[in-house]
């Protein structure tokens, strides 16, 4: 049952995915903005832009580009950079793992940070600790990512010098960005840690366990933590998604070389290519994470299967 | 209701009020410039001070509020009265409806919505209007989905067979049954998104993208500020507590309708 | 229903999770805490714009010059006065006719790929552009044809006279290429680079930073920096505080309004340089700006010193001519500070309240957006209706160019080879009207026929009063709304000496530098 369901979801991911490589292909070229005047300047005369339209092929008419691409697709050939010549998919490769270190470092930072301080605020619930909890996991909603990574400049950065401003390396340097990119996250994780664990704690075997003289400790890790953490885990892979886009304005702040900030270079300088290609990546990376998410959810509410 | 949820409305009301009647406070020209005075700190003449050109700050966040809530309540009502039907007919039909429906939906959830909202900007040029419509088409996806969902969960219940077998048509059940039941966790939605609304806005605007430099917007006061932080860091402090506060009024009630409402949306997907 | 997943394995899951953790920290300990201080024989410099490729023969920004300057040779290079003195050239002579040009090459000349420097290897960058697509063609365009003597003697021919090759020969695009290395690598040579230069192409991570290692086999004075890593970030703001921190030697492109800052700081000094000349192009093409009141109105309208002194924190001196940073720039004129007469000129031409769209880029020039908005202040004051369009890419903004959707559009220039009849050619000669560094279409064909004699003219002194001449008369006719020349601010820490830049760009560079 469960099964089927999944196949079939896996099979729509197919039709999906051309369907926005269309809408891709055609949003980007709306964009105003020629890519050849953008990458050869604009001094140059109409014969060096027209000797450049040939080389990259962009002479052609649309449709033929459109078949071009899609046959490339088929190969999973996304296309050459029309500004480094590169493959489409080495630049993206290239920036990737960068993007994915900061994605997950901030995921790790939210999940751990973020389920402690919601078993904490869980255990005594009202008292200050939790509702300390809950102003920080409010902040952290609220806040918008740029505002709250300026701040973690300023103070941890500039103010007292405790960890590198920009660039990438050492895993010093991960600490700012990632801090910025798990609040939010953490802040969700928290609230939905804090509310499950509430309600499994009422639950009957949890009272039977306590009874029975079962410490504290074993009560949460032993019989409610793993029941309690399926929403939250749950979400957090829903966050992982948003994490990934969250990243363009982080990388932009903290001169981290994701993909991120080559999305917003390529806009610069209209490399269709490898935005088509990024876009699709960002767009595949998060239907593959809404698909789980949503059969993770199928698997959890019954009565969601019946469609 | 706790003291928080009943401050989060004052604080909206205020804002709301700032936003509406804001020009005939008889405060500076949130465009005006007056260069010999840039860069003042808070003073009596200015009580949060002037900017890098002298404009006033105080007036440019009371104008920013309109902008913001311009920005929230407008995505909102797109995603509202477009995706809300969107969704009850997919729940509601079912089988190949759904089907196509839930397609087109997923594609649109596919991309991520600073993404999406992005591209579309790029596409449309700047300005509010397109700003909004960027937004906007990312809150679709979401009522929509809440809405099919909920309506999937509905469509079994007795009282729709009821009102079925009564002779009611389609459209009436959809409106008269349907959409009253669920109008509970829109509205929970509705709070949320908003506060999303105006955040990707600000983030857009941050980004440079979205609203001309001298709009007032709060995301574009704070990116404007920001190479001047280090000396004056009024100008960023005060647009970004201003987002800060606004958003956390708005989750606030957002959170206090979900509790009262639906206390199993605990686990749903926004 | 929780039996679904099962207990263990949700454990699991966290155990994993945990385990993963600590083998990521452990990969990553080496890196070291952020107060190590950096090795002093490696130099670390903040670029803001990275660029596609380091090929010589297609520029997109001044940047990739830097870079260039720094891996590859040319037969002259430029000195403090953008002069052009020989530098792989040790003699030269020009026949007769003025055509000819013959160059004794420097010997022994390597490559860093081991291969020798020659006159095949000149006629081969040459010709490589001349047939290839790079956007720089124009530099070779005015050379008929080059002969290799012998191997280190050059004869090049150009089509007419062309003072000016010697100029276009010490352009940071005109590196020699080694042909063995180019044919080798062919599209890629532009992302490995192989010159003669001081410094040898080491790694790209596209992205983040470029490093080049020292060439021991210089011909010139050793370099005192074994390593130089030039890393890309694009914030102004980020480049300060890093430099503030401790984390680089030296940051580009300071922003002005931390200048004062950071001049305060003990341990790091401040470098001013002139950089560009920015002003704003007048559309002639349509009113209101057709009528050369209203253009004039508009300069007396914006207060310049103003602009510099708050707007720019004194990074900036009111222009009094066109582009400063070539030869033979005299002092044209200025429009001073006039509100009143600005609104009387603009009420005689009948323009009060006229629409005038004003488009600016925003992370292009410093400041410019804060610069632009100002102005737009200053005409509001005058009369004029003005909308401000920002772009933050610059490719949209020459877009509103070339269809022509501006009354008012901001441009810098900064004369990369020294040369007037390159910039006033550009700017001021009908041929180019709408084209982007024309593009308020400009037509004066006095200035005209100027510009064709200046560019034979031989004689100095005779140019200098052509080229002159050339500026007074367009001056008059008010084509730009004239602003200022910005400088540049480039920051070290203050153990760096030696740093030079090349006048005219606002590009430095680091053979000479020592810590």
């Amino acid at each position: 049952m469960i099964l089927r369901y999944i196949g079939r979801r896996l099979l729509y991911l197919i039709p999906t995915f051309f369907i926005l490589s269309f809408i891709v292909f055609t949003l980007v070229r709306l964009i105003p903005g020629d890519p050849v005047m953008a990458i050869a300047g604009p001094d140059s005369t109409p014969e060096v832009l027209q000797e450049m339209r040939e080389a990259l092929g962009l002479d052609r008419p649309v449709a033929n580009q459109y078949l071009v691409y899609l046959k490339g697709l088929f190969k999973g050939d996304l296309g050459t950079s029309l500004r480094t010549h590169q493959p489409v998919w080495i630049e993206i490769g290239l920036r990737f793992s960068s993007t994915v270190e900061l994605a997950a470092a901030g995921m790790m930072v939210s999940l751990f940070v973020g389920i402690t301080l919601g078993v904490l605020a869980a255990l005594r619930p009202g008292n200050w600790l939790d509702a300390f909890t809950r102003l920080i996991s409010l902040f952290g909603v609220s806040s918008p990512t740029f505002w709250t990574g300026l701040l973690f400049v300023l103070a941890f950065g500039y103010y007292w010098r405790l960890f590198p401003i920009a660039g990438s390396g050492t895993i010093w340097h991960l600490v700012l960005p990632a801090a910025t990119v798990s609040l939010t996250s953490l802040a969700f994780i928290t609230r939905l840690t804090r509310a499950s664990l509430i309600e499994v704690f009422s639950q009957d075997y949890v009272q039977t366990a306590r009874a029975k003289g079962a410490s504290p400790v074993r009560v949460i890790i032993h019989h409610s933590l793993q029941n309690a953490l399926i929403a939250p885990l749950t979400v957090a892979g829903l966050e992982f998604g948003r994490l990934v886009s969250g990243v363009i304005v982080i990388e932009t702040i903290f001169a981290w070389p994701g993909i991120g900030k080559l999305l917003i270079e390529a806009i610069q300088f209209r490399d269709w290519p490898v935005i088509q290609g990024l876009i699709l990546t960002f767009a595949l990376l998060f239907a593959v994470v809404n698909l789980i998410v949503d059969i993770l959810y199928a698997v959890i509410d019954p009565r969601i299967r019946l469609d | 209701m706790p003291i928080s949820v009943k401050m989060s409305l004052v604080i909206i009301v205020i804002l709301g009020f700032l936003a509406l009647f804001g020009p005939m406070l008889h405060l500076p020209d949130p465009y005006g410039q007056n260069i010999a005075n840039a860069l003042q700190l808070p003073s009596s003449k200015n009580w949060l001070g002037t900017d890098q050109l002298g404009r006033d700050l105080l007036s440019r966040i009371v104008a920013g509020s309109r902008f913001s809530l311009l920005i929230g309540f407008g995505a909102v009502s797109v995603g509202l009265f477009l995706g809300v039907p969107f969704g009850m007919l997919a729940g509601f039909y079912g089988r190949w409806v759904d089907t196509v429906f839930a397609r087109v939906i997923d594609i649109l959830l596919s991309f991520p919505g600073i993404i999406l909202a992005l591209a579309v900007v790029a596409v449309t040029g700047p300005g509010i209007g397109n700003l909004i419509v960027a937004v906007g088409l990312r809150t679709l996806p979401v009522f929509a989905r809440v809405s099919r969902a909920e309506t999937l969960s509905l469509r079994q219940r007795d009282f729709v067979d009821a009102a079925r077998a009564l002779g009611c048509r389609p459209y009436e059940i959809m409106y008269w049954h349907i959409l009253p039941n669920i109008a509970g966790p829109l509205m929970i939605v509705a709070s949320l998104q908003t506060a999303t609304a105006i955040l990707i806005g600000a983030t857009l605007s941050f980004l440079g993208v979205g609203v001309s430099p001298e709009v007032p917007e709060w995301g574009a006061i704070l990116n404007a500020g920001r190479p001047y932080m280090m000396g004056y860091p009024h100008l960023v402090i005060v647009p970004g507590c201003t987002l800060m506060i606004a958003m956390m009024a708005l989750n606030i009630v957002g959170d206090y309708l979900r509790d009262r409402l639906d206390p199993r949306f605990t686990m749903a997907k926004f | 229903m929780w039996t679904t997943l099962k207990r263990c394995q949700a454990i699991g899951v966290f155990k994993t999770l945990g385990l993963l953790v600590v083998a990521f920290l452990i990969l990553q300990l080496p890196g070291g805490v952020m107060n190590a201080a950096p090795a002093s024989k490696v130099l670390t410099v903040l670029v803001p714009a990275e660029f596609p490729h380091l090929d010589p023969g297609e520029t997109v920004s001044g940047d990739q010059y830097m870079l260039k300057y720094h891996i590859f040779n040319r037969l002259f290079t430029f000195n403090e006065k953008m002069e052009p003195f020989p530098d792989l050239v040790t003699k030269e002579s020009l026949s007769k006719d003025g055509t000819t040009w013959t160059f004794d090459l420097r010997a022994g000349v390597k490559f860093h790929d081991g291969t020798l420097l020659n006159a095949e290897a000149v006629k081969y960058t040459i010709e490589r552009l001349q047939k290839g697509t790079g956007n720089q063609k124009a530099l070779y365009t005015m050379i008929k044809e080059v002969q290799a003597v012998s191997e280190t003697r050059v004869l090049i021919t150009t089509n007419g006279l062309f003072p000016a090759l010697r100029n276009n020969l010490a352009h940071p695009d005109a590196g020699i290429v080694p042909p063995s290395a180019d044919q080798k690598l062919g599209k890629l040579f532009g992302k490995q680079p192989v010159g003669a230069g001081p410094y040898k192409f080491s790694e790209w991570l596209t992205g983040d930073h470029i490093t080049v290692v020292r060439n021991d086999q210089y011909y010139g004075p050793k370099p005192y920096f074994e390593k130089i890593d030039f890393k890309f970030v694009s914030d102004a703001t980020t480049r300060t505080l890093m430099l503030d921190t401790g984390q680089t030697d030296v940051a580009l492109r300071v922003p002005p309004n931390d200048v004062a800052r950071l001049k305060a700081n003990p341990s790091i000094k401040i470098d001013q340089v002139l950089g560009r000349n920015i002003y704003f192009a007048l559309n002639q093409t349509k009113p209101p700006f057709n009528d050369i009141r209203v253009r004039k109105a508009v300069n007396y309208a914006v207060d310049k010193q103003a602009i510099c002194d708050r707007v720019l924190f004194g990074a900036a001196k009111p222009s009094h001519s066109f582009v400063e940073a070539v030869q033979g720039t005299i002092d044209a004129g200025f429009y001073a500070y006039d509100p009143e007469k600005a609104k009387s000129l603009i009420k005689e031409a009948g323009a009060t309240g006229a629409k005038v769209v004003l488009v600016t880029p925003t992370t292009r020039y410093m400041l410019d957006s804060e610069v632009s908005q100002a102005v737009a202040g200053y005409l509001r004051q005058a009369g004029l209706d003005v909308e401000v369009r920002a772009f933050g890419d610059w490719p949209s903004c020459i877009d509103t160019v070339r269809r022509g959707e501006f009354h008012m559009h901001m441009l810098g220039w900064g004369g990369s080879t020294g040369d007037p009849d390159n910039a006033f050619r550009i700017q001021l000669h009908s041929n180019n009207a709408g084209k982007l560094w024309n593009a308020g279409s400009y037509r004066n064909p006095k200035v005209d026929s100027l510009i064709e004699e200046g560019s034979k003219e031989f004689d100095l002194s005779k140019r200098a009063k052509i080229y002159a001449e050339i500026q007074k008369t367009a001056w008059d006719d008010a084509p730009w709304l004239f602003l200022h020349r910005l400088s540049i601010y480039i920051a070290y820490k203050s153990d760096i000496q030696g740093t030079k830049i090349l006048p005219g760009t606002e590009m430095p560079y680091f053979w000479l530098a020592q810590r």
